[in-house]
């Protein structure tokens, strides 16, 4: 049974799905698209994007018991849709679609269920702007679904709050930056759970000013390939990486984490 | 070393060249009115009442600004006469307080971009805000 | 306070795809601005450390390397505070800077923001550098020494007068 937080640490949830490039998604085509999803979303704002670099990880050679290869594209330029609140925002490239929810203000967090729901209604209307069909999209190159978590560390204490750091030996540490990762598997390779801690600063709203706080960032990404087909496939990838990656932060936290996030069954 | 020329009047003229580098956005960078502190670096500026040799455009400066040696003096810095072997006009502003250089401040800058008019204007770029 | 929008007809209420309030044009979003930024910086950098001896006619050195590092630092350590913060803070940040290069071998690093407003960093290889917001409309300037001696450096203030002026830009926008 999957543990649940009431006070979640989670400012951002991104999903996205890869496939092979589309050759219909050129970027006059892709703001085709973005125009027709903004008549089906509502009032999103359409921005150019960076070039942004792809990392996928696909099935490759078996490399000393590594079963991922790693590749880097060229970077893509992209189209982003922008809710007006700011809180979601939709990634297109000719390669990619990416869904995420991040935390404007003190809102709650929507939690799994409606942003997987989400995903699901991005990518079919997705579909009927582009005028595409799952069979014309074929294999999912790779699916992801990631959690990026803020712990509050203004006093430089927040790795108190997970129970696999001891700083014993470093009472005035600077900072942190950490990454581990494990594939996980059953009959076979489901996916790799990426975990990447780092020291960062932010800036939070004060009144009408801001202030600089410092943070604890810690992400947890679950990509891979998905195992079944369409979209069910990716969703079933997405719950599983879910499981995984809730199972993790759970697993990391100290009784004082455990305390801050007020962790509770899950009612179901 | 920093000094202030009673030699140099108030309504002396003062003239600065602006390279293409301190250009941005359109306008003169602030930049330009200012110079490293180290050790006694001084702003470099041409008395315009020594005739100075410098033409401008020329393979350095864009154009060229002037204001009169009042102007960085309402501010508290020094201006003074320092010929070099090129330029017998050559002159320095200084900043120098409690016995030591510093640098020229933004707003001792700004009081001279806002005072500066065109010696030798460049197209389409402003000095400041209004001109 | 957010407001429920229509799916092609379909009422979304249980979505997480609900609006926020109306009349404000935003500012683009990069998906990875730090990162696509810090790659123009040391371009930009770069060339201004490579400037020609004499460059500005009075007999100026290039800028030093030491300064253009610290201006590295401060500007990426400024514009990965904006990227690690929430949207409406995020849509704030200022982007890339214009380097100024000064006589001596200082460096002057300068936002130009909205409403003729400008935050300045004067870095000149001393420990600490002066940090300025000018306003030319209500001619005012402020100016404050960062001390950039130590392994992080405090830029509250600067991000502070940086969202001020951004913030003054989206209310000019809704009242027009």
């Amino acid at each position: 049974m999957l543990k649940e937080y009431s006070a979640p640490p989670v400012e951002k949830v991104e999903m996205a799905v890869y496939f092979d490039p589309l050759p219909q998604l050129d970027l006059v085509n892709l703001v085709k698209v973005c125009q027709s999803l903004q008549k089906k979303l509502g009032p999103f704002s359409i921005h150019q994007s960076d070039y942004i670099p792809t990392r996928l990880e696909g099935d490759g050679p078996n490399l000393g018991g590594a079963h991922f290869e790693i590749k880097q594209g060229a970077p893509k330029i992209g189209l982003r849709l922008t809710s007006e609140a700011r809180d979601r925002t939709v990634l297109l490239q000719d390669s990619r679609l990416a869904v995420s929810w991040s935390r404007v203000e003190q809102e709650s967090y929507p939690r799994y269920p409606k942003l997987k729901k989400c995903f699901q209604t991005v990518f079919d209307a997705f579909l009927s702007s582009a005028g595409l069909t799952e069979s014309t999209i074929g294999d999912f190159k790779q699916v992801g679904i990631s959690y990026v978590n803020y712990l509050p560390d203004d006093d430089a204490k927040a790795h108190e709050l997970l129970n696999f750091i001891d700083f014993t030996s470093f009472k005035e540490h600077e900072g942190i930056a950490m990454q581990t990762s494990q594939m996980l598997q059953n009959e076979r390779i489901v996916g790799r759970l990426v975990l990447d801690l780092m020291s960062i600063f932010s800036l939070d709203s004060e009144e009408n000013t801001v202030r600089e706080t410092r943070k604890l960032r810690m992400n947890l990404t679950f990509r891979g390939k998905p195992a079944g087909p369409g979209i069910d496939g990716v969703c079933n990838f997405f719950d599983r990486g879910h499981e995984a990656i809730v199972r993790t932060f759970s697993d990391s936290l100290s009784e004082k984490g455990r305390k801050k996030f007020r962790e509770q069954k899950r009612d179901e | 070393m920093p000094y202030d020329d009673t030699e140099i009047v108030a309504e002396d003229e003062l003239i600065r060249g602006i390279p293409a580098s301190q250009i941005k956005n359109g306008r003169v960078s602030s930049g330009a009115f200012k110079s490293s502190s180290d050790p006694y670096r001084g702003m470099s500026v041409d008395l315009a009442s020594l005739e100075p040799e410098q033409v401008y455009p020329n393979e350095k400066h864009l154009g060229a600004v002037k204001f009169v040696a009042s102007c960085p003096r309402e501010k508290n810095l020094l201006v003074g006469k320092d010929p070099i072997a090129t330029n017998h006009a050559h002159c320095n502003i200084w900043r120098h307080e409690d016995g030591e250089a510093k640098s020229i401040s933004t707003s001792q800058a700004r009081h001279m971009q806002k005072s500066s008019e065109w010696h030798v204007s460049i197209e389409n770029v402003r000095i400041h805000g209004d001109s | 306070m957010t407001n429920k929008f229509i799916l092609q007809g379909q009422e979304a209420s249980d979505s997480i795809l609900t609006m926020g309030e109306r009349g404000r044009e935003y500012r683009p979003i990069a998906q990875n601005p730090f990162c696509g930024d810090s790659d123009e910086l040391r371009r930009q950098l770069n060339l201004l450390c490579a400037l020609d001896n004499d460059w500005d006619g009075y007999g100026s050195p290039p800028v030093k390397f030491e300064n253009a590092e610290l201006a590295l630092r401060i500007v990426t350590n400024l514009l990965a505070l904006f990227e690690n913060s929430r949207p409406p803070i995020q849509a704030l940040n200022p982007g890339v800077p214009y380097f100024v290069p000064v006589s001596g071998g200082a460096l002057q690093i300068e936002w130009h923001l909205p409403n003729s407003k400008f935050v300045e960093l004067f870095v000149d290889g001393s420990d600490r550098c002066l940090a300025s917001f000018v306003d030319e409309v209500l001619d005012e300037d402020r100016e404050i020494s960062i001390d950039c001696s130590g392994p992080q450096i405090d830029l509250n203030e600067l991000s502070k007068w940086i969202v001020e002026a951004m913030r003054s830009e989206g209310q000019r926008t809704v009242a027009a």
